[in-house]
């Protein structure tokens, strides 16, 4: 198939405009790390962001950078790790868990709205994301928010346009707010064997004043929760020695381990990627989307009902699941019935493209937000040729 | 009254006006409907005082069922509706239309849940930013964003203009810390966005819904996030001969890592007055005041003050002072957040907002001195330095109706001047009706047009608040009659 990699932006709209007026459906991409995430277009044009480079802007003092939707988000961290900055909400990458040597771009992030673990404490990408210039379905350019962190003017399209996955235009340009890079990190590792224990232990974390950037929880071989403290040195040492005591008059004979630097990073990166779930016996992956303390509760019903790996980050509020069974719907019945009955939503990220093409990926809505979901659609795309059904709206 | 206008109001409902009284009193419970003028008239201006215009009628719903049939009855004969909090906007974003209804929230204040295992609250919209965290208080926890207000202002007023506050360096404004609402549209649909968990599916309209000015339906309930507090906090006062020294510092602690919780600025004349105000100890002859703010365990405040005050060492300080004691704290926050109203003792003030990159902070209030000086109107400037957001306060007399005009003049050159250096027209108070000529400046058409595409989509005949937020001139056409986005149902999803 062609890809059409347009070098500009008059360029991309052209494609656009001309795709609208003959109603030809454009599958909109980066890089294609994230190939085999979501439906399986057949028939549509590939039109690639990746001609469209660059950081066009970066104030370290002001915490902001800002670059083209196709810049790979390998320079970029690059650039920022020269000032001892990183984007605060740990994009995540999926290149490897799909088996693609595609390089991620910041746009695509943008696209799917990716974070990682310090989600519980410093939001996701559309927390950071302040400004954005997109066209839309007509090939219209339009932008919304600027390069400033505080700003309401106008309706909040940057928000909308982030995690919306091209299927309302496409993102042309970003500006992020930035974080500088803490000092220190370390990691209390807490030998534990059931994923409700570890939900309570979380609750417990999470109700302290130390200012906690990480809660997860693995399966397995290395059973055991996490928790990981940022900061300035003193200060890290400080808070770890104190939440130390403060869990350990709560547990009875837990084995704690101490990680810092990068071995406290590498385990967090493994979390962030979902490294634990790329493996040949999983057949399908699942996100899930929950309140913290129904976490466990999802994972415990699944595992019932079928064989499943799992790891649980976010203090409980994000599980992800590997169902080993060959399951001609990726399992989508029966999870999406449990995960309804206590709330969340679920996500199909990896499957054969058999299921992909016959399940819906994205959580059905309820109908309020199904139809707003629709009405918004309409006027940004009202030919429908932007990612059509990428993200299920009907 | 001066230039700003809203749109012709339509004579057919101004002469349908006690219909629409009684149509309202036959769906509504006994007093809740606000039809006698004396009553009316406390509800014809918000915070921007300049501007007044009596409702026709305003009512006051106690459930989401019954603004949903307000809603569901105003849509159907095509009467426009404001949605009103506390009535606490700078811009005018609750000032009522002629021939349009006042919806309050105020007695929908109840906190309908606590979840401290994971993290939130569910409150009716009508409850009051503060009283969030004064219910969670005694349990080591607190709601983040603190706009100067908070006292008075509700959570539905928060999410409709996004508000942030002092605290937002470090803990974001509204849209980062709402998990969920309960809105209803203008057909009277009731719709369930987010709830307990960090992200919804789908759009992200929770995201859109906040800062949508009360243009796209009515909050009636919101999830908030709720946070475990910090062991304890400080602030740190700066005095500096010069704008451009504060600005450089700010930048350097920036630049060494350090994001306190608060970076506040006052110049000289804020200084004054919030210092006779609120007994501060403030110093009284310096150009800059810098209030810094950090937060943790003892030994982790005195090691970031440490730091602090080295950075600013280089930047050549002509006061510094640590607080030494809660009380000490408490009055440099009661001056700065009571800023708005010692100046309100001493002048009448147009309060504007804008942002700006931080790096422009000195050219910037420099630019604002001149453009004030040749408009011959004092102003004083207070504001969030860590991320740009400017408060200034140019001073007028109401009562002379060419100066209000000059002070608007003068306010709208301001706001340009921070949109040309690469800021925008508003970093928290909204756009509401005083900033909503000046879109232009900001947005060319293709960007209006296609939020406001969004507008007529889900409120198809413009009646939510629909003076506010777009220029009148260049808006789409209004559909004429009724348009069903749906048929009526409550869907009785769990939050």
């Amino acid at each position: 198939m062609t890809i059409l990699v347009p070098g500009s932006v008059p360029e991309l709209s052209g494609i656009i405009s001309e795709a609208f007026e003959t109603s030809s459906p454009l599958q909109l991409t980066g890089n294609n790390s994230k190939d085999g995430f979501g439906h399986v277009n057949d028939g549509a044009s590939q039109v690639s962001m990746a001609g469209l480079r660059g950081i066009t802007l970066y104030e370290p003092d002001e915490l902001v950078i800002g670059a083209w939707a196709g810049t790979p988000l390998d320079e970029i961290e690059q650039a920022l790790k020269g000032e001892g900055q990183q984007f605060s909400f740990e994009p995540m990458r999926l290149d490897r868990l799909y088996g693609n040597d595609g390089n991620p771009t910041i746009g695509g992030m943008t696209a799917c709205n990716l974070s990682g673990p310090r989600r519980i404490q410093a939001g996701a990408a559309r927390d950071s994301l302040i400004g954005i210039e997109a066209i839309n379905g007509r090939g219209e350019v339009f932008k919304s928010g600027g390069r400033v962190m505080k700003n309401v003017t106008g309706y909040d399209l940057v928000k909308l346009m982030c995690g919306s996955l091209g299927t309302l235009g496409a993102i042309t340009q970003v500006n992020y707010k930035l974080m500088p890079c803490p000092e220190t990190s370390m990691t209390l590792w807490i030998q534990m064997y059931e994923a409700e224990q570890a939900v309570a232990l979380f609750h417990e974390a999470l109700k302290t004043p130390f200012d906690i950037t990480g809660a997860a929880y693995v399966s397995g071989e290395n059973s055991g929760a996490m928790l990981r403290i940022e900061g300035f040195e003193a200060s890290v040492r400080y808070r770890i020695n104190a939440l130390k005591q403060y869990l350990s008059d709560r547990l009875n004979d837990h084995e704690i381990n101490e990680f810092e630097g990068e071995a406290s990073h590498g385990l967090w990166r493994a979390i962030r990627d979902v490294d634990l779930l790329n493996k040949d016996v999983i057949k399908s992956i699942w996100k899930i989307s929950t309140k913290p303390s129904d976490g466990a509760r999802i994972i415990n019903a699944v595992c019932r009902e079928m064989a499943a790996s799992y790891v649980m980050d976010w203090a409980g509020g994000l599980v992800w699941l590997g169902v080993h069974d060959d399951l001609h719907d990726g399992g989508a019945a029966q999870i999406r019935h449990i995960v309804d009955q206590l709330g969340g939503h679920a996500t199909l990220i990896k499957s054969t493209d058999v299921v992909r093409r016959t399940t819906a990926i994205h959580h059905p809505r309820k109908s309020g937000v199904a139809l707003i979901e629709k009405l918004i659609k309409q006027r940004f795309d009202p030919a429908n040729i932007l990612n059509p059904e990428t993200m299920g709206i009907i | 009254m001066s230039g700003l206008l809203l749109p012709e109001p339509d004579q057919s409902l101004l002469d349908k006006r006690e219909e629409i009284v009684l149509a309202l009193e036959n769906m509504l419970p006994a007093g809740s409907v606000i039809s006698s003028e004396n009553a009316r008239r406390a509800y014809d201006a918000d915070a921007l005082t300049a501007y007044k215009q009596l409702p026709l009628v305003v009512v006051l719903p106690q459930t989401t069922q019954e603004v949903s049939l307000i809603l569901a009855y105003c849509h159907k004969n095509g009467i426009p509706v404001v949605a009103r909090g506390a009535g606490t906007s700078l811009a005018g974003g609750a000032l009522p239309a002629a021939d349009g209804i006042v919806l309050g929230v105020s007695r929908m204040s109840k906190v309908l849940e606590v979840d401290f295992d994971n993290r939130f609250m569910r409150v009716e919209a009508g409850v009051t930013n503060l009283n969030i965290s004064n219910h969670v208080e005694a349990d080591g926890f607190f709601y983040a964003p603190d706009p100067s207000s908070q006292l008075a202002c509700t959570i539905a007023g928060n999410i409709a203009m996004n508000s942030g506050g002092a605290h937002c360096l470090k803990y974001g404004v509204t849209t980062n810390n709402l998990l969920g609402v309960r809105i209803v549209l203008i057909d009277g649909t009731i719709v369930d966005i987010g709830g307990g968990h960090l992200d919804a599916p789908g759009l992200d309209l929770l995201g859109l819904v906040t800062g949508s000015e009360g243009q796209l339906g009515i909050v009636t309930e919101a999830t908030v996030r709720i946070l475990a507090k910090s062991e304890g906090a400080k602030p740190v006062l700066f005095g500096f001969q010069s704008a451009s020294a504060a600005g450089h510092c700010v930048a350097a602690i920036i630049g060494a890592g350090i994001i306190p919780v608060a970076i506040e600025y006052m110049d000289r004349p804020a200084i004054r007055v919030c210092e006779a105000y609120a007994k501060a100890g403030y110093p009284l002859d310096v150009e800059a005041l810098l209030i810094i703010e950090v937060e943790g365990s003892d030994p982790e405040i005195d090691y970031l003050i440490d730091r602090i005050v080295e950075i600013a060492a280089d930047h050549d300080p002509a006061v510094i002072k640590v607080s030494q004691s809660e009380a000490e704290s408490a009055a440099i926050w009661k001056g700065r957040k009571s800023a708005f109203g010692a100046m309100g003792r001493i002048a009448d003030y147009m309060c504007m907002d804008g942002t700006i990159p931080t790096g422009q902070l000195p050219d910037v209030l420099e630019g604002i001195s001149r453009i004030c000086e040749k408009y011959g109107l004092q102003v004083a400037n207070i504001f969030h330095a860590g991320d740009g957001n400017l408060h200034p306060l140019i001073l007028y007399n109401a009562n002379d109706p060419d100066e209000l005009r000059k002070a608007e003049q003068c306010g709208a050159e301001v706001l340009e001047l921070c949109v040309e250096v690469g800021g925008c027209l508003t970093g928290e108070h909204g756009v509401g009706i005083e900033k909503r000529d000046l879109m232009t400046s900001q947005f060319n058409a293709v960007d209006l047009a296609q939020q406001m595409s969004i507008k007529s989509a889900l409120d198809p005949q413009w009646l939510l608040n629909p003076g506010k937020v777009f220029p009148l001139n260049g808006r789409p056409a209004r559909a004429k009659k009724p348009v069903p986005l749906q048929r009526h149902e409550h869907e009785g999803a769990e939050i």
